[in-house]
């Protein structure tokens, strides 16, 4: 009998659906690989069997008996340990203190004992002495830790509640060969004491490495389940890919030219590890790969808001130091995220405020002429198509693909010669989506060169002219022409990677 | 052994405040010998006792990233609760162990009152704390609607006198840092600071985080309470008003001790030391005997230079 | 936690460090103001500090060290407090609270040191009140509007603030003097806040509501404002109750107002002083001298500016600024024979 057992899940976020109805099961004393591609609805299916997100339908049986936790705290009790993607570590605490979190171990008195917890803290650090590198200690804060180290911690931190089910959400992202071989030490270690693991990765090789079973997962669907034994790499990706269809190509009025825009040698910075590639004029470059492998890094760096540790960028011959995006934005380059929120709209004040924001950054007049300023950005408002009932009501009034538009429109009334597009057509409706895509197109031939990275991978292929894969921090490939299809994105994405610097 | 090495700077962040604290010392001690003679040092913790007590109870709230700004009006409501109670029963000596008792249990109500809205009913807790101040603030009023009522001198007496030889005075002080000591060494500490420092995070650990910011308020109404009671000791009468200028005053001692509004990071002995800053700056205000239209100025200018002090070495500390 | 514990230890060993001592012709005086809105109380102070220097003409020096701020009433006690740890002789407060101060007075006489309470009374026993009786102030200038009516006529009051103290003893005041003059009416009584822009706008709809007014009994800056709308609508047969500011004397002296003012002095706190240090030089009190509700006060005598001194009273001031208030002080001499034994 599974020791846990999900059926017809099913989960809609807004009007998006993160689950269709998955079905998982899960062996005591096995690790089992969850995979399938970003937004498969993968992290979703853990998050509920954690508690911390209520299904909309479907059941959980764990050891037989239905089971349907409101919060983690009956997920934890129930021995259900979670390893987050995100972190859930606290930065400005300590490094035990974040181990031991919410069982602190006590003194007779019912006062926390810091010297034992010190020493259990030195104990579980012990586990991973060889890997783990320098700084690491009871006392040492955890925002003083590197990304890896970090990730370590968390583990160590789900494993000192001493689970029956551990979910590892991403576990190994950040950590190189020697700390997954540590950490696959200590799951096969748990495995043989009988606990049951989730074990979520992107990287093949690990899959065929530690785990036992594998499902794969596909649009909130489980498409594939099998013993590791008897499936193959090539099954896998298959599944992953689904029905191999070329990529709908798109009528397109631009052609790139010979020119170079945008030349970026050996760049490193968070993130990025020695990135070196051309772009040329009237060039939709893509920038493509599984979630956050370097894409957003790179064009934050290139934007200025991301400092470099080393390399060097050229645009239109010229060096560019990108010191902070207002010595960016002075060199005629544009970036669009589509992370409105947090990078892009200031959702309360109005429309044109929005829209002139850009021109107003580099504006040297003390004087502000709104006239000419809305002279300025009305023929972008117009090639965009921007439905809005005045230029005077707040930006929290329009639709999210009209909210990216307002955007977009900001930056191309800068007439950027490098546009830099972050993920730009996340959460927007497929008309909005035509409409940037016709308008990229007309950009281009006017000579502008465009970094595109989308999480849609359709999207992607269907648009660029070249894909750049990133993985783990560097290109891994670069997809001209026919090679532009899912199945050689995935092979380039989902291969291991290579050995961080 | 451990805990010397932890006075390194990373971990105290109210290093700051301690050295502004003893300049300010200094600074007093200069302007006014007698500053270092125990009655006086004594007198001095008392005029402190209010401010120190919301600013511990204001720690906690700030720890879990809230704020409290109706601190300094539970203060006025249960000063004047107390002592209306006192006199109405005839200033007896239950009708004393009776106002003390319903005086923290009405703070505690108050604070109870901001905690579910703002942990449970997910209000902001700015505005919230604010609104309720309103509220608390305008009972007050009700209750006392100009300053009056009298306690009997034994309990003042008692309060400006000693026990076993110490002030009373530091007596509670001692206690209300024996208190935060204890508080300092409880699984829901850290639970409080985990609140803080990253919310999300401390949920997905199971960490009780709306309980634990309820918890939070609550202490800020017990100790604006023990505020109140002590500020009934201080005067021995009933004042609607005599809180408001606490709650502003207990956000200042708890960021001028180094503790950050953002959360996680800090404790309650920066904010003591915050509040005995705050009051040794009136005090050095009066000794150096600047003319009235200076003195706030002067005032404002100490405390900004307090704070940058600690801005200063919060980055140094960042950058090493 | 560690840090204030070694804070209060420290004040603890330097707890044994010398004292201060004063010598019989020095005395050092802690003036405690509580709130600074008016040009009355920036003159109370400037005149105690007047009345300390010409001590040395007496051959004592008088030191004074003045307090004067916008503070509740702890910010107060913590200004008494700081005079209490400077180790002054005695302190002279125009306090913010009548009853708060209690605890801090107990305190200040257990170090030796004389409280005197100046313009407001206050419960305190540790403490005594110098300064004027309000109910004797508002009973002399009712006893003038009374007289002036020929104790006949329908009379209206414009009030300060409900429920202050003062306040309360003021309308006591009138209300005991009205009654003794069974021809003397009062229509109406109105509270303006003690707020001159308010006393004018009282005053208009007092006279609207009431045409048959003959007499006005209204409180300091307020009677500004009521004599105002009195002048805007011509009505100078109704006499009314006048102020001590200099502005207010000078359109008296211009337009021949028909008024009477009782003074409250700024000079109170100058005339507490001057108790203080007699006090300090060990004269002793006459027996059954204390007066008042709370059995501590000394009262001072109010002068009444009326037809009768208006020319004289006027002539001493119209050179100084509008702002300055009529004032007096008990002199030394005056003190000695009124409240002390021989």
């Amino acid at each position: 009998m599974p020791i846990l057992e999900a059926s017809g899940i099913r989960k809609q976020f807004g009007g998006v659906v993160a689950l269709a109805g998955a079905d998982f099961s899960l062996d005591a004393g096995a690790v089992h690989a969850l995979i399938g591609s970003n937004g498969c609805g993968k992290s979703t299916l853990c998050k509920i069997i954690a508690g911390s997100v209520a299904a909309d339908a479907g059941t959980i049986r764990l050891d037989g008996n239905p089971v349907s936790f409101s919060d983690p705290q009956e997920a934890a009790a129930a021995g259900i340990g979670v390893f987050y993607q995100e972190l859930s570590l606290v930065r400005p605490m300590t490094v035990a203190e974040n181990i031991y979190l919410g069982r602190e171990p006590r003194m007779r008195t019912g006062l926390l004992d810091r010297d034992a917890l010190r020493s259990q803290a030195e104990n579980a650090l012990e586990q991973f002495r060889s890997v783990i590198g320098t700084g690491v200690h009871p006392d040492a804060r955890v925002a003083d830790l590197s990304a890896d180290q970090s990730q370590l911690i968390e583990i160590l931190k789900v494993l000192a509640a001493n689970p029956r089910i551990i979910i590892l959400d991403e576990a190994t992202a950040a950590l190189d060969r020697n700390q997954v071989d540590a950490v696959f030490h200590r799951i096969r270690a748990l495995k043989a004491d009988g606990c049951a693991i989730i074990f979520i990765t992107h990287r093949m090789d690990e899959v065929f490495e530690i785990a036992d079973r594998v499902t794969v997962m596909r649009n909130g669907l489980t498409v594939l389940s099998q013993p590791i034994g008897q499936t193959s790499h090539d099954e896998i990706v298959a599944a992953m890919v689904g029905d191999v269809m070329p990529p709908a190509r798109r009528e397109r009025k631009h052609v790139p030219a010979q020119e170079t825009a945008l030349e970026v040698e050996q760049l490193s910075a968070a993130k990025l590890a020695g990135v070196s590639f051309k772009a040329r004029r009237g060039e939709i470059l893509g920038l493509g790969g599984l979630h956050g492998q370097g894409q957003s890094a790179l064009l934050r760096a290139l934007f200025g808001a991301l400092p470099l540790k080393a390399g060097s960028i050229q645009v239109d011959g010229k060096r560019l130091a990108p010191k902070g995006p207002r010595t960016v934005m002075r060199r005629s380059i544009a970036y669009v995220s589509g992370d409105r929120a947090r990078h892009g709209v200031m959702a309360i004040r109005p429309i044109f405020e929005n829209l002139v924001i850009s021109l107003l950054s580099r504006e040297r007049r003390v004087v502000v002429q709104t006239e000419r300023l809305e002279r300025e950005t009305r023929p972008f408002i117009e090639r965009l198509k921007l439905k809005f009932s005045s230029l005077q009501a707040t930006v929290a009034e329009l639709s999210g693909g009209n909210q990216q538009k307002v955007v977009l429109a900001r930056w191309l009334a800068t007439h950027p010669s490098v546009l830099l597009l972050d993920d730009p057509t996340k959460g927007i409706d497929i008309q909005t989506k035509e409409d940037l895509y016709s308008t990229m197109d007309e950009l281009c031939s006017q000579g502008v060169c465009i970094l595109l990275h989308s999480s849609d991978d359709e999207e992607l292929l269907g648009i660029s002219d070249r894909v750049l894969v990133f993985n783990g921090g560097r290109i891994v490939a670069e997809l001209t022409g026919e090679q532009r299809n899912r199945q050689a994105l995935y092979e380039a994405a989902y291969a291991t990677a290579p050995a961080a610097a | 052994m451990k805990s010397t090495l932890r006075l390194s700077g990373h971990r105290h962040p109210y290093l700051m405040a301690a050295v502004v604290f003893l300049v300010l010392c200094v600074v007093n001690a200069i302007l006014q010998p007698s500053f270092l003679k125990f009655g006086v040092a004594t007198s001095n913790v008392a005029a402190f006792l209010p401010m120190a007590l919301v600013a511990i109870g204001q720690t906690y709230v700030v720890l879990a990233s809230d704020i409290d700004l109706s601190a300094g009006a539970i203060v006025s409501v249960v000063n004047v609760v107390v002592v209306s109670i006192i006199e109405g029963m005839g200033g007896t000596g239950a009708s004393i162990a009776a106002g003390l008792t319903l005086g923290i249990a009405v703070g505690l109500i108050c604070g109870a009152v901001n905690g579910l809205c703002v942990a449970y009913l997910r209000f902001q807790p700015i505005v919230t704390t604010f609104a309720t101040g309103i509220v608390f603030a305008g009972f007050a009023l009700w209750v006392l609607p100009e300053a009056g009522r009298q306690v009997p001198p034994e309990f003042y007496l008692a309060y400006a006198g000693t026990v076993l030889g110490v002030p009373t005075v530091l007596w509670i002080l001692l206690a209300a840092i024996a208190f935060a000591g204890v508080i300092a060494r409880t699984r829901f500490y850290q639970a409080l600071r985990a609140t803080g420092g990253n919310i999300q995070a401390a949920y997905q650990t199971g960490v009780p985080v709306a309980r634990v910011r309820l918890r939070a308020y609550l202490l800020s109404g017990l100790f604006a309470a023990l505020a109140g009671l002590a500020l009934v000791g201080e005067t021995a009468s009933g004042d609607p008003l005599i809180g408001g200028a606490l709650t502003l005053a207990s956000v200042t001692a708890v960021v001028l001790g180094g503790t950050a509004l953002s959360g996680c990071i800090g404790g309650v002995a920066g904010s003591i030391l915050g509040a005995f800053i705050l009051g040794l700056i009136n005090n050095v205000i009066f000794f150096a005997q600047l003319p009235f239209a200076w003195q706030g100025l002067i005032q404002g200018l100490i405390i900004l230079a307090a704070l940058a002090g600690g801005v200063v070495m919060a980055r140094g500390r960042q950058e090493t | 936690m560690s840090r204030s514990f070694l804070a209060v230890s420290f004040a603890a060993v330097f707890a044994l460090a010398g004292t201060l001592a004063n010598a019989k012709d020095t005395f050092t005086i802690g003036l405690s103001n509580g709130w600074v809105g008016s040009e009355w109380r920036t003159q109370m102070i400037d005149e105690a500090e007047q009345a300390a220097k010409e001590w040395s003409k007496r051959g004592v020096t008088v030191k004074t060290i003045a307090q004067s701020a916008n503070v509740d009433v702890p910010g107060q006690i913590a200004q008494i407090r700081n005079f209490i740890n400077q180790g002054v002789d005695a302190i002279i407060v125009n306090p913010n609270s009548p009853t708060a101060f209690d605890p801090i007075f107990a305190q200040a006489k257990a170090r030796g040191i004389l409280v005197i309470s100046t313009d407001a009374e206050v419960s305190s026993k540790d403490a005594i009140y110098v300064g004027i009786d309000q109910k004797a102030w508002a009973m002399q200038s009712a006893e003038w509007l009374a007289k002036t009516l020929k104790g006949k006529g329908n009379v209206v009051a414009i009030n300060g603030v409900a429920g202050h103290p003062a306040n309360q003893m003021r309308v006591a005041g009138y209300k005991e003097v009205f009654a003794k003059y069974p021809g003397i009416r009062v229509l109406n009584e109105v509270n303006a806040n003690w707020d001159q822009a308010q006393g004018q706008q009282a005053m208009q709809n007092l006279l609207a509501t009431y045409p048959q007014i003959n007499g006005v009994w209204v409180q300091d800056g307020m009677a500004a404002g009521a004599w105002r709308a009195l002048t805007d609508a011509k009505r100078s047969d109704v006499a009314a109750t006048g102020e001590i500011r200099v502005d207010f004397l000078k359109t008296w002296n211009d337009r021949k107002f028909n008024s009477g003012a009782s003074v409250n002095p700024p000079g109170c706190m100058a005339s507490a002083l001057n108790v203080a240090v007699l006090r300090l030089q060990g004269r002793q009190f006459k027996d059954g001298i204390f007066k008042g509700q709370y059995g501590n006060a000394l009262y001072i005598p109010i002068p009444l500016i009326d037809s009768s001194n208006f020319q004289k009273t006027y002539e001493q001031v119209k050179d100084k600024p509008g702002y300055i208030s009529v004032t007096t002080v008990v002199t030394p001499e005056q003190a000695e024979q009124m409240f002390f034994k021989k």
